[in-house]
């Protein structure tokens, strides 16, 4: 799947920067940042509640091309922010972590 | 200050001034509760404190407030066309150029340079005379701030000293030093940023960078959460990284507990950041061919190697 279909899925999108519409190839759900550092695969989308600016910076050591912030968290600017300035594609949704990682494991196939 | 500074050496004594000019406020720096006269006062006896006391210049204070300045050219043109009995009210200037007590000295310093004064008034904020400054009270703040910077930086240096020798390999290609601030989660991870641009310039394969990164960040991260600041050390060496991180305390009492996985002491609100799950370390020993730890309470250090391409390496 493509960065963009997240949004087909019904995430709304909260960074306003045009980016490259990567190719996501896999997920990982974690709140836990260094356990994000250690296993997450690059290419991929992060499924977390986490929701601040330190999460930004593990996705771009980690190559993670989305993160997906779940049950409705507020998403402060400075996170938006290092997420548009690091090409970190970022998302909201009301839906759990549980929710969010079986629809998009589902689209995945 | 950002926390990805080359560690050029502190001892750079110009930032030292510069920092001095810009923190030692006027007030730390003037002589308090100065000899002064009043408006009613006469010629005769501002004259006798004057040369009781070496001073060029006197301010007058009615009241509190400060209402004029008498210098000795006032004195001179008393005795010239007057008499020491008349008031000093007749002879003081009044357009008195004066600096306010919470201005840092770098306005001072401007003020010796820009008017041909050898001592200024010094007024608080109900513009009532506190002190008076020479360009002497001022040399003699600075050097004293000079010295306990230079104190404060001996002592980080100590510790942080120049690279150890042994540790820096005569084939070594590339060397870096960064300074990691305690709790400076602003700028978290940007050591690591800098590190993992470096290797992908190089060309390094994606497999070690990412090995890289995950040590190169949770020893990055431990400097920010546990310790009071630190240094990080990269060096790439032809066939090998080799990352040591060392820091100024508080260590690690049990060595054996921080390596176990889900071991931490971070506190609520740094877990509440995503820190604290006790993996850092674990991992960063999982992705190293080499990791050696030790500790006391003057402070942690952590070196680390990483093999370059050999693929055996890689499996975890
Ligand atoms: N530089 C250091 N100075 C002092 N204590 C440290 C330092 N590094 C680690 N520690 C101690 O070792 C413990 C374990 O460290 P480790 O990195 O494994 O986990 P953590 O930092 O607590 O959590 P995580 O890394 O998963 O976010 C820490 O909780 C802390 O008590
Ligand atoms: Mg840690």
């Amino acid at each position: 799947m493509k960065v963009s279909d997240l949004e087909a899925l019904g995430y709304t999108r909260e960074t306003k920067k045009e980016m490259e519409d990567y190719e996501i190839k896999a997920g990982y759900t974690g709140d836990l940042l260094s356990d994000v550092m250690a296993n997450a695969p690059s290419d991929s989308v992060l499924i977390t509640i986490q929701a601040h600016k330190n999460t930004i910076a593990v996705a771009t050591l980690a190559g993670i091309r989305a993160i997906l912030v779940c049950n409705k968290r507020a998403i402060p600017s400075d996170m938006i922010e290092a997420a548009e300035d690091n090409d970190v594609a970022l998302f909201k949704t009301a839906e759990t972590q549980f929710e969010a990682s079986a629809k998009v494991a589902k689209m995945m196939g | 200050m950002g926390s990805v500074n080359n560690l050029l050496f502190v001892n750079d004594s110009h930032e030292v001034i510069l920092e001095s000019i810009y923190t030692v406020r006027v007030k730390e720096a003037m002589n308090s509760n100065p000899m002064h006269v009043a408006p009613e006062d006469t010629m005769r006896t501002a004259k006798n404190i004057m040369k009781e006391n070496g001073l060029s210049g006197l301010p007058v204070v009615d009241g509190a407030r400060l209402a004029g300045i008498l210098s000795l050219y006032d004195i001179m043109a008393c005795y010239d066309n007057g008499s020491m009995d008349d008031k000093v009210s007749k002879y003081m200037s009044r357009d008195v150029i004066l600096l306010e007590e919470d201005m840092p000295i770098s306005f001072a310093i401007n003020y010796f340079n820009k008017f041909k004064f050898r001592r200024f008034p010094v007024i608080n904020k109900n513009k009532e005379l506190t002190g008076m400054i020479t360009a002497r009270d001022l040399t003699a703040a600075m050097l004293n701030n000079i010295n306990k910077q230079l104190q404060k930086y001996d002592k980080l240096n100590m510790r942080l000293s120049d690279p150890d020798p042994a540790d820096i390999r005569s084939d070594t290609v590339i060397y870096r030093q960064f300074i990691v601030h305690k709790y400076d989660f602003e700028n978290a991870g940007k050591v690591t940023s800098e590190i993992k641009k470096i290797l992908k310039e190089r060309g390094i394969k994606q497999s070690i960078i990412r090995r890289v990164s995950i040590a190169a960040y949770e020893l990055e991260i431990n400097l920010v959460v546990h310790s009071d600041g630190g240094v990080l050390i990269f060096q790439l060496l032809p066939d090998a990284i080799m990352i040591k991180t060392q820091d100024k305390g508080p260590g690690i009492p049990d060595l054996e507990k921080a390596l176990t996985d889900g071991f931490s002491t971070a506190s609520e609100w740094i877990r509440s950041q995503g820190f604290g799950a006790g993996m850092g370390l674990p991992n960063v020993k999982r992705v190293s061919n080499d990791f050696q730890i030790s500790s006391d309470i003057t402070g942690t250090e952590v070196k680390i190697k990483i093999n370059l391409g050999n693929e055996e390496d890689e499996s975890k």
